[in-house]
């Protein structure tokens, strides 16, 4: 345990990794490849060793291969740092080349996070893009924490269980500091929005379209974030800005939309219903006339991969969250 | 449409029904039935999608179903097989057995194709993917005009695979009998080079990047190689290749559509017909030899038997079905140059060959040496370990980018040495490559012909080859020329040598 850590030691240690894992016996013939296409931060308050953490990160290093740096804020407000590197290795399919990345874990007392960023800075790989997902989002609120979030490009958080009006602000805040901001609750939506838009696409016809209510049931007594965005989603969609209704529903088992158990769209021309089923089942309801599809819940590695292929900005989603933000006052 | 969101949304094949010719064929069991199922597993086919096999081969829906579980669940080896997908994919397989010269076909094709839109709720769509021996490939075009099939309420697009006629007249009466039925714009000739993701990334590698485009013309660029080598013999293609030859087989189809794609201009926009413009010009600016110029400027081969590895490898005149005094050439190597101003000067040596040392498809860019030469060791009378900058374009295996230039070597003095910068695609994206047939069957149920091959496009590449072949077919060659497990005959050599050039060893 050190009080400091010294960055340029850290890029030392990191590279004698390499030279160590080259010098391996055996690893003659089969080279070792260092690939990194990005630096994703990743700042939680639990041990990035437990087994959901190290599943999700193992899931998605090889498709964004990166500089890793698990940022791990355990502890009151002593300034206490800790800091070790390893590396991760994997075979690619078919080939006897091992690709690594490598990781920094830093440990940090609460009290410490504001002696993160300088220390960060200088661990990012040059030139390429820098990713923060922030795993609870009350880490956001740590002293310090808003220049440690400033060394990202963009800001990945989860709102889903969260007060919904108190992460849209977060999430505003985040924004109004020029960063891009990804909320995994609407990513969870992707799906429920990609079969709404399909079925809306064949069977509304050419526009003007007319929407006169949206309705989104959702488990719990209030709406979540989920509910919130998916409304505010299609209400955006439409000029007229259609009312919104919301009721709270019993849910037929586990949800792919995070909360969502029906959506439907209603005007003079067309009433389109999408319900859950439970186990990944969908009933479409365009009119009278009933199919069925799947819509497969979704892993955290699943939806961070989708936030990781999204490098600018988001226009869909930030007119979503302006409209869900709305919602949230309308319904106070 | 107002709920679009192009960013997140996969893009989606429009609703339609594929009817199958061939479907019981190599093709469709190993490449088009597994890229579907990949295509529905990935949700990237519409609801209702269905597919309406057809072959000579009594079969009911049921046991065209097995048959193409079974060989999902052998052609699949990159993904795991998924029961649950199959059974919905499967629901949307029928089949109508028939001979595709057989009028009545069509009327039953016709009967099960209003069937299965009524039944499965789908507009009047439909793909025909002429998976059949190319003989059928117009009988089966006329045929679905003759039966009105060629039009209906939706659209109607023919897929056509390779080969798009055996020379230059046999072509252009090919395009001609299929448009008398269809409009250019619903023809799809394919050619699955072009819907590798790696071909692909060329266009992006020079488009999207600006310093690359700068350098890609005949003041930077020494010469082009295109290399698409195949370790393995004819597999059981003998009778086929036989009539074919490997200058038919690859170079006129694959190895000029990614020449063109190396050496076309920038289009104005990523869209179908003006990338096509582009290829097609690129291909129309090659230079055609006179008879008399090609024996400098082509080179045939043919592979004879060897040992590799301890076990005996037939030559290809002692494989199965191969006349044993087969003329065909296995191997064929051609110089091309484009005239025009990016490219004047610059050859373009393309190669291909059966049992050749490895398995490799790649394109290298050349470039020149620097014009002056400060440094001890460098410069062109430098020996192998100092060479030019080279720009290799990996196509399959080990796909990726690699860029050679010149470093200093630790220690004193200022002594050079070739290092290689090197991009993996495995390692950079590792995720899943969507195979080229995937890609382009999405694209054809699009409506999107960027990667299809155009009627002027097949034309000009058979007019490039066609001196070739002319003299070829008049010529006496010493067969075999090569080794199996060797990189060609010696004359290939030659004929880069003539030039101060040698072939890379990829």
């Amino acid at each position: 345990m050190t009080a400091a850590i010294r960055p340029e030691r850290l890029l030392r240690e990191l590279s004698e990794l390499w030279a160590q894992s080259a010098q391996e016996p055996g690893s003659a013939g089969h080279e070792v490849l260092r690939a990194c296409s990005m630096t994703l931060m990743v700042l939680t308050a639990s041990s990035p060793d437990k087994p959901e953490m190290t599943e999700t990160l193992g899931a998605l290093i090889p498709v964004y291969p990166c500089r890793l740096i698990v940022i791990e804020v355990a502890g009151g407000p002593e300034r206490r740092l800790e800091a070790s590197v390893r590396a991760h290795c994997w075979r690619t399919f078919g080939s006897r080349r091992q690709v690594c990345i490598e990781q920094v874990h830093l440990r940090a007392a609460a009290g410490a996070v504001a002696d993160l960023p300088p220390v960060v800075r200088a661990l990012t790989a040059p030139d390429l893009p820098v990713v923060l997902w922030c795993i609870q989002m009350d880490l956001l609120d740590l002293d310090g924490a808003g220049p440690l979030l400033q060394t990202a490009g963009k800001v990945i958080v989860d709102s889903h269980g969260a007060e919904p009006g108190a992460a849209f602000n977060r999430i505003e805040t985040l924004r109004s500091r020029g960063l891009l901001v990804a909320d995994l609750a609407w990513t969870r939506l992707t799906r429920w929005r990609e079969l709404l838009a399909q079925t809306f696409a064949s069977c509304a016809g050419a526009g003007p379209y007319e929407v006169e209510k949206i309705t989104v049931a959702h488990t719990g007594s209030a709406p979540g974030a989920e509910a919130l965005y998916l409304a505010g989603w299609l209400r955006d969609a439409f000029a007229n800005r259609p009312a919104c209704v919301f009721t709270a529903a019993e849910t037929p088992g586990e949800q792919a939309g995070g909360g969502i158990v029906a959506a439907a769209i209603e005007g003079p021309a067309l009433t389109l219903t999408l319900s859950t089923l439970g186990e990944g089942g969908v009933e479409v309801r365009v009119g009278e006339s009933v199919s069925w599809t799947r819509i497969e819940p979704r892993d955290e590695t699943s939806l961070l991969k989708e936030e990781l292929a999204i490098e600018g900005p988001d226009p869909v989603f930030e007119r979503a969250l302006r409209e869900a933000a709305n919602l949230t006052r309308q319904l106070r | 449409m107002p709920l679009d969101d192009p960013l997140r949304f996969h893009r989606r094949a429009e609703p339609c029904v594929v009817v199958l010719f061939g479907a019981n064929g190599d093709l469709a069991r190993r490449k088009l039935i597994p890229a579907l199922f990949h295509m529905r597993c990935e949700r990237l086919l519409p609801p209702g999608f269905a597919v309406v096999g057809n072959s000579r081969t009594p079969l009911t829906d049921e046991a065209f179903r097995e048959k193409m579980r079974a060989a999902v669940r052998e052609f699949s080896a990159d993904t795991p097989f998924q029961p649950d997908h199959w059974d919905e994919f499967a629901r949307g397989l029928f089949y109508v057995p028939g001979d595709s010269r057989d009028a009545g076909l069509y009327q039953a094709l016709r009967s099960r194709i209003e069937e299965v839109t009524a039944g499965r709720e789908m507009p009047d769509n439909v793909l025909f993917y002429l998976a059949t021996a190319p003989a059928l490939y117009a009988p089966i075009v006329e045929q679905l005009g003759r039966a009105g099939l060629a039009n209906g309420r939706g659209w109607r697009r023919v897929v056509i695979e390779k080969p798009f006629g055996h020379d230059t007249a046999s072509a252009s009466e090919l395009c001609g009998r299929v448009q008398r039925v269809f409009q250019e714009s619903e023809i799809y000739r394919i050619d699955h080079y072009l819907g590798k993701e790696t071909v692909q990334n060329i266009l992006a590698f020079r488009f999207g990047n600006g310093i690359f485009e700068p350098l890609w013309n005949r003041r930077y660029v020494d010469h082009i190689q295109i290399t698409a080598a195949e370790s393995i013999g004819v597999e059981g293609r003998g009778a086929y290749y036989q009539q074919a030859g490997a200058l038919r087989d690859m170079i006129q189809n694959h190895l000029l559509q990614v020449m063109a794609t190396v050496g076309m201009e920038p289009p104005a926009a990523f869209e179908a017909e003006a990338v096509r413009d582009e290829r097609a010009k690129l291909l129309r600016s090659i230079r055609l030899w006179r008879p008399e110029e090609v024996p400098a400027h082509a080179v045939a081969g043919q592979y004879g038997p060897a040992r590799i590895g301890g076990e005996d490898v037939p030559g290809f005149r002692q494989e199965p079905g191969v006349d044993p005094e087969s003329r065909t050439e296995t191997y064929a190597a051609v110089t091309f140059y484009v005239d025009n101003w990016r490219w004047a000067g610059v050859p373009f040596y393309l190669r291909t060959g059966k049992r050749l040392a490895r398995r490799v498809t790649d394109v290298a860019i050349q470039f020149r040496p620097a014009p002056h030469s400060l440094f001890e060791g460098s410069g062109p009378a430098a020996g192998r370990w100092i060479q030019p900058n080279l720009l290799v374009l990996r196509i399959q295996p080990d796909e990726g980018i690699s860029l050679r230039f010149l470093a200093k070597r630790p220690g004193s003095g200022m002594k050079l040495r070739s290092v290689s910068m090197d991009f993996n695609y495995g390692a950079g994206f590792g995720v899943r490559t969507p195979a080229a047939y995937e890609t382009l069957l999405l694209d054809a149920m699009a409506g999107d012909a960027t990667l299809y091959i155009r009627e002027d496009m097949v034309e000009a590449s058979w007019r490039a080859v066609q001196p070739v072949l002319d003299v070829w077919s008049e010529s006496e060659f010493d067969f075999p020329n090569y080794p199996a497990g060797s990189w060609g005959p010696p004359e290939a050599d030659a004929m880069l040598a003539r030039s101060g050039r040698q072939w890379r060893n990829p």
